[in-house]
């Protein structure tokens, strides 16, 4: 590790992993409700989950080929892996920590009780037995393994239990067996309970169980485990997309050896451990060895459970915005003017409507959409699928490679075609992260183009839960903007200069950069300069010395960053100027927006990359301004209220790890994102009030 | 054209606008722009699409455009035509492909423009020299006309092309000169590498061909009192992205002939890799903006200019307001063009008084004559310039000077005009006297039916014209008209004796006489003489 290069940047596993950790903060933190808690506290294990599979794997793959070469913070492969393996196993303990000393507590306080093989009453017996027999022995199909060579493939991620059996007669060596515990079974098994919930997990209940599976066989040991697998690098660029050259050399050697974490559960004896780690090849610091129930994801189910409203947070509904009129077509509205909308706490469905309306609408000639992750049951799909079976020419980028969602973005992929929409799969080798519709319209002063630029993927479901922005507009620069950029990943022509929008991998960067410069040399001729920005990761070592230079030059640097940053705040001489602040709350904070001062002409853009080298070079992103004074104004108060955050907001220190903001203090004060409900419920209500001192008669229709 | 999808949409409300397509197949590129065009021929942009096919490589080296190449072509254009299938345009008159020297210098042009059409349903017609040049003024225009200063002086409007250079000169906002030089920043390229030379000596050889053509272009410049040289074309307008960001919104960039120079020598330095990385561009692009910038920059020099001009415009701009235009009356427009065919008649010493009375003349007798013969602006146009270059012949031979005038028309260089359009006014100005069109005449017989009437519409009115200059002392004018059954009544004050005009109609009204079905009689008004 050389020095220069540690002071200059953070580690991006290890700035990840402290992002997961102030997840795990929310789940310790007890103002919150208690279910909330452990949904954060599952959150923590499927991040963890997903951290492994992909950037562990990558690492490792790299480090069995004895690479070298180091990332921007000056670590090889193998000290990174030390790091993620000592940092991971003190946040594991910490989890489960939390779960066995804060939360099933307090869910056991709150009659939500979890049964263990010892505390089961005759009635729970009768009732595991019924089960077992018709419902999980059939699912059960106990493997022996005679010895370390002869493990058969385990499923990845699922959970299984390891019996050691006695010993043969005349034999003194361990028999050993594995119970894969089938996909379909349920986590969680409900008992009949005199009051409260009562449930058993899956393996206390199989092990109750056990001799129905080895009858005749002396059971010695029963412990569950899991292994995690390292992901199939061909399809998931977008995670270890800064790792994807090398990969693909290794992928076939990587094939052999790929477990890349083993969860054993706590009472493990070291013989059975010995046995795991051999028959899966584990390496050593890939050995977790967990307090508690493996897989906590298993447990989300009880966040579901009914009847404990006061368990959850408030529930905050979100707002139609007082812009878009209900009575008036959205196109009315968008020919008056644009119109920015900040989800969750607005809805989203202004940009659904639009798009019905468009399908129904005989003067719209086309439409194009890009279409990344999108719910299940579509409108959208719905709409466009109308669309062009009444007549006009839909155009649909469909990225197939959008994380975990190929197949079902492949199943309605071929419905669309069916349909007669144009389907185009996007750019070879780049993932198309862009978020954009657009509406050509037939008017009487010519053709008008509406479009929806957004931060985040067309999926109601989602925007019920991120923080994302939408932007509507009809303005005719971004308008012929859009048509181009359509044009380039649709593969009709090549992609040329626009005229305000930046498109990654080309120019966003440059662009990016060029913004912060302008700010240095505002600073320089003595004018005000600011940067601030929010985003969910800032990896790119392009961009950060860029701001590194801001802040040498004096120029302010506010960044909200909520996952990844590796830049390195706070260090005299090279960042004095730039602060770091982190939201996690209970939106998964997503927008991109970016401030520049400009001399006081702000510049305000809303983005949907993230300044990674992966969004900058590998995927098809869009950087758009926002112009019109309204939509602008709206952008820079979020920015605001989101700076002021001083009760779940955490402060990026020198050292890289993070500090709640205004520590130590009684937690008071502005929370950005009841602020921002707040807001918008007000929003409306100003507007309701307004429409009621002047009266709008119903008239006969003439 | 072949249809892609079938889609039954309804048909668009009547629209006070249409959208409209120009397509460009230039050396490196094909591309297009769609616009939208309002009924006072206003102009919105759309998009413009581009893809890249290096026709100019095998051109330029050999002499013919592979197959490949031409589907490579004929895949573009289909990409096109999807978009054109979107905004419904579907007829010609909404839609215009040409083709730049690439095409039109390959012995094969032909099959290229068969197998286009074929596979495309798209029209492509060449763009010769004279296109070239109307079409880089054309685009041009507006800007000149919204900054009074860049038109002021010597301006010179250059656009440096794959295959060869398009050269405006114009003087207080006249053409002089318009030219097309054989050199083109693709044909540098490739002629060099035809060499084989080593990078350095290949420098040389660029410089050395660039000034030849510099050289040539000198000559036929004047650069008193400074010139304003504005530049067209990609290669420039990448140069002004590069050194003054944000420029299209001036609607033209301005270089210092100094940044120019460095900016050429560092894009000079870089190997085409490097271009395509450093600017985000096109492998054919990048080939070209090294020998396009250094001619520029060497032009600039040698018109000792301190500064360029970049032009954020391109040909198919100048193609767009040709399509918009479809008969909308262009003062300012029509006037260069008469000033261009005036300088053509100084040159050939016709005598410029008569010529000139003749075609007001001329429109007098066309005005009139509208409820008869149902033509629109432009063949008015093409009237005037006949009528002033009608004589032209006489610098070869008073004998047959009508046939001479015809051909010299036919190879003079008439700003404004297209190769058709020149055709017309050469066979107008033929039939001004002697012979009438006849089936042995080759020229006329090629013309399609629709303008062959024209020519004899616009050639007999040019005979009645010319008859009532007979004197050449431009002594008939303020005539009047009257209709009579069967005659139109010419009546002429001042002049009382009208012999010799009576005498020159008898032998040139007939065709006035076959065409509009009246026969011409000439009226003395008596008492108003001065």
């Amino acid at each position: 590790m050389t020095k220069s290069s540690a002071r200059r940047y953070i580690n991006r596993e290890l700035s990840w992993l402290e992002f997961n950790q102030r997840i795990l903060e929310q789940a310790q933190d007890e103002t919150i409700p208690l279910l909330e808690r452990l949904k954060f506290l599952t959150i923590v294990s499927s991040n963890l989950d997903e951290f492994f599979m992909v950037r562990v794997g990558g690492l490792q793959s790299l480090a069995t080929r004895k690479t070298h070469k180091t990332d921007p913070a000056g670590m090889t492969p193998l000290q990174q892996l030390n790091a993620i393996a000592e940092r991971t196993s003190r946040m594991v303990s910490d989890q489960y920590a939390c779960y066995t000393q804060s939360i099933e507590p307090a869910l056991e306080k709150a009659d939500i009780r979890r049964k263990r093989a010892a505390e089961l009453s005759d009635r729970h017996r009768e009732h595991i037995r019924h089960v077992f027999e018709q419902e999980i022995f059939p699912l059960l199909s106990p493997i022996a393994v005679p010895s370390t060579s002869d493990l058969p493939l385990l499923l990845n991620r699922a959970l299984h239990l390891c019996v050691r059996l006695k010993p043969a007669a005349r034999s003194r060596k361990p028999r050993y067996a594995v119970v894969p515990l089938a996909r379909q079974l349920s986590r969680l098994v409900t008992l009949p309970s005199e009051g409260g919930y009562e449930f058993i997990l899956i393996e206390d209940l199989v092990y109750t169980m056990l001799a129905q599976l080895f009858p005749g066989l002396s059971i010695v040991e029963c412990v569950p485990f899991r292994i995690t697998r390292n992901a199939d690098m061909s399809v998931r660029e977008d995670l270890a997309g800064d790792l994807l050259a090398e990969m693909t050399e290794v992928l076939e050697e990587r094939k052999r050896s790929d477990c890349v974490r083993l969860e054993v559960d706590q009472g493990a004896s070291s013989g059975l451990l010995t046995f795991l780690q051999r028959s899966l090849r584990a390496p050593k610091n890939s050995i977790h060895r967990v307090e508690g129930p493996i897989d906590i994801t298993g447990l989300s189910h009880l966040t579901d459970l009914r009847g404990h409203k006061q368990l959850h947070y408030e529930p905050w509904s979100a707002v139609q915005s007082p812009d878009v009129a209900s009575d008036k077509k959205v196109f009315e509205t968008l020919t008056a003017r644009s119109i920015l909308l900040y989800h969750p706490y607005e809805r989203f469905d202004p940009v659904v409507r639009l798009l019905e309306e468009a399908a129904d609408d005989p003067d719209v000639v086309a439409i194009k959409q890009i279409l990344y992750r999108t719910s299940r049951k579509s409108p959208i799909i719905d709409a466009l699928i109308r669309a062009s079976e009444k007549g006009k020419y839909v155009t649909a980028l469909v990225e197939l490679k959008a994380r975990f969602d190929e197949a079902r973005n492949i199943e309605w992929a071929q419905g669309l075609q069916d349909a007669g929409v144009q389907v185009v799969y996007g750019v070879k080798g780049l993932k198309t992260h862009a978020k954009l519709m657009m509406i050509v319209r037939r008017e009487p002063t010519g053709l008008r183009r509406y479009i929806h630029f957004g931060t985040g993927n067309y999926n109601e479901v989602t925007a019920r839960l991120y923080s994302d922005v939408s932007y509507l507009t009809c303005d005719p620069d971004l308008a012929t903007d859009s048509t181009m950029f359509f044009n380039a990943i649709t593969g009709y022509s090549q992609p040329q200069r626009f005229r305000r929008i930046e498109m990654a991998p080309l120019t966003l960067r440059e662009r990016v950069i060029e913004q912060i410069e302008n700010e240095i040399e505002r600073k320089k001729q003595g004018q005000k300069a600011f940067v601030r920005a929010k985003m969910n990761s800032l990896a790119d070592p392009g961009v950060i010395r860029a701001l590194y230079a801001a802040s040498k030059a004096g120029v302010s640097v506010q960044l909200n960053i909520r996952g990844i940053c590796c830049l390195r705040p706070g260090v005299d001489g090279m960042s004095e100027n730039i602060t770091v602040t982190s939201i996690v709350d209970r939106f998964l904070e997503h927008a991109r927006i970016l401030h520049f001062c400009n001399g006081g002409k702000d510049l305000v853009f809303i983005s949907t990359a993230d300044w990674m080298p992966r969004n900058l070079d590998r995927r098809v992103e869009l950087l758009v301004p926002v112009e019109d004074a309204e939509s602008r104004n709206k952008l820079l108060g979020i920015l605001d209220i989101c700076f002021k955050d001083s009760v779940n907001a955490w402060q990026l220190l020198s050292n890289g790890t993070y500090q709640r903001v205004g520590a130590g203090r009684k937690r008071k004060g502005i929370r950005a994102q009841e602020a921002l409900y707040r807001e918008a419920q007000e929003r409306v209500r100003h507007a309701q009030h307004l429409q009621r001192t002047t009266f709008e008669v119903h008239r006969p229709q003439e | 054209m072949p249809e892609l999808q079938n889609k039954n949409m309804t048909p668009p409300p009547d629209m006070s606008w249409r959208p409209v397509a120009v397509i460009d197949i230039g050396s490196t590129a094909i591309r297009m722009t769609v616009a939208q065009v309002d009924s006072d021929g206003r102009i919105t942009p759309l998009e413009s699409l581009k893809q890249a096919v290096a026709l100019g490589r095998d051109t330029f080296v050999k002499g013919r455009i592979d197959r490949s190449t031409i589907e490579e072509a004929v895949r573009a254009l289909n990409s096109f035509r999807h978009v054109l299938q979107e905004y419904q345009i579907t007829s010609d008159d909404q839609i215009r492909a040409v083709a730049t020297t690439a095409v039109c210098e390959a012995e094969n042009r032909t099959t290229f423009f068969d197998r286009v059409y074929i596979a495309t349903g798209i029209k492509v017609s060449p763009v010769n020299e004279v296109d070239a040049t109307r079409l880089t003024y054309l685009s041009t225009r507006s800007l000149l006309k919204s900054h009074a200063s860049l038109s002021r002086g010597n301006v010179v409007i250059a656009e440096v092309g794959g295959g060869s250079t398009e050269l405006v000169y114009m003087h207080e906002g006249k053409v002089l000169v318009s030219q097309v030089y054989r050199l083109g920043s693709l044909r540098l390229r490739e002629s060099l590498e035809g060499f084989r030379s080593p990078v350095i000596k290949s420098r040389d050889l660029m410089e050395n061909q660039i000034q030849t053509t510099v050289a040539l272009i000198r000559k036929s410049i004047s650069t008193e009192g400074g010139t304003t040289l504005l530049a067209v074309g990609g290669d420039a307008r990448l140069a002004a992205s590069e050194l003054t960001p944000g420029w299209e919104e001036e609607g033209y960039a301005r270089l210092s002939v100094q940044e120019i120079g460095r900016f050429t020598e560092q894009v000079l330095k870089l190997s085409v890799n490097e271009i395509v990385r450093s600017f985000h561009m096109s492998f054919p692009d990048a080939e070209t903006l090294g020998p396009a910038l250094l001619f520029y920059y060497r032009l600039t020099r040698a018109l000792k200019a301190t500064t360029i001009r970049v032009a954020d415009v391109s040909m198919r701009q100048g193609l767009l307001l040709e399509l918009a235009r479809h008969n909308v009356f262009d003062p300012d427009y029509h006037e260069l063009i008469i000033r261009s065919a005036r300088e053509i008649c100084k040159k050939y010493l016709a005598d410029e008084a008569h010529s000139i009375h003749v075609s007001e003349l001329a429109i007098s007798i066309f005005e009139e004559l509208k409820q008869e013969h149902h033509m629109g602006r432009w063949n008015e146009v093409l009237l005037r310039v006949a009528a002033i270059l009608h004589d032209i012949g006489t610098f070869v031979s008073p004998r047959n000077h009508h046939k001479h005038s015809m051909y010299l028309i036919q190879n003079s260089n008439i700003f404004g005009l297209n190769r058709r359009d020149q055709l017309i006014v050469s066979l107008v100005a033929r039939y001004h006297r002697r012979s009438p069109p006849k089936s042995t005449h080759s020229e006329y017989r090629a013309m399609d039916r629709e303008r062959r009437i024209d020519i004899v519409k616009l050639a007999a009115i040019l005979r009645v014209a010319d008859a009532l200059d007979r004197s050449l002392s431009q002594r008939v004018r303020n005539i009047s008209f009257a209709r009579e059954p069967g005659r139109f009544v010419i009546t002429v004050p001042g002049v009382d004796d009208l012999t010799l005009e009576q005498m020159a109609l008898q032998s040139k009204g007939s065709m006035f006489e076959d065409v509009y079905g009246m026969s011409v009689v000439l009226r003395a008004q008596r008492g108003t003489a001065i």
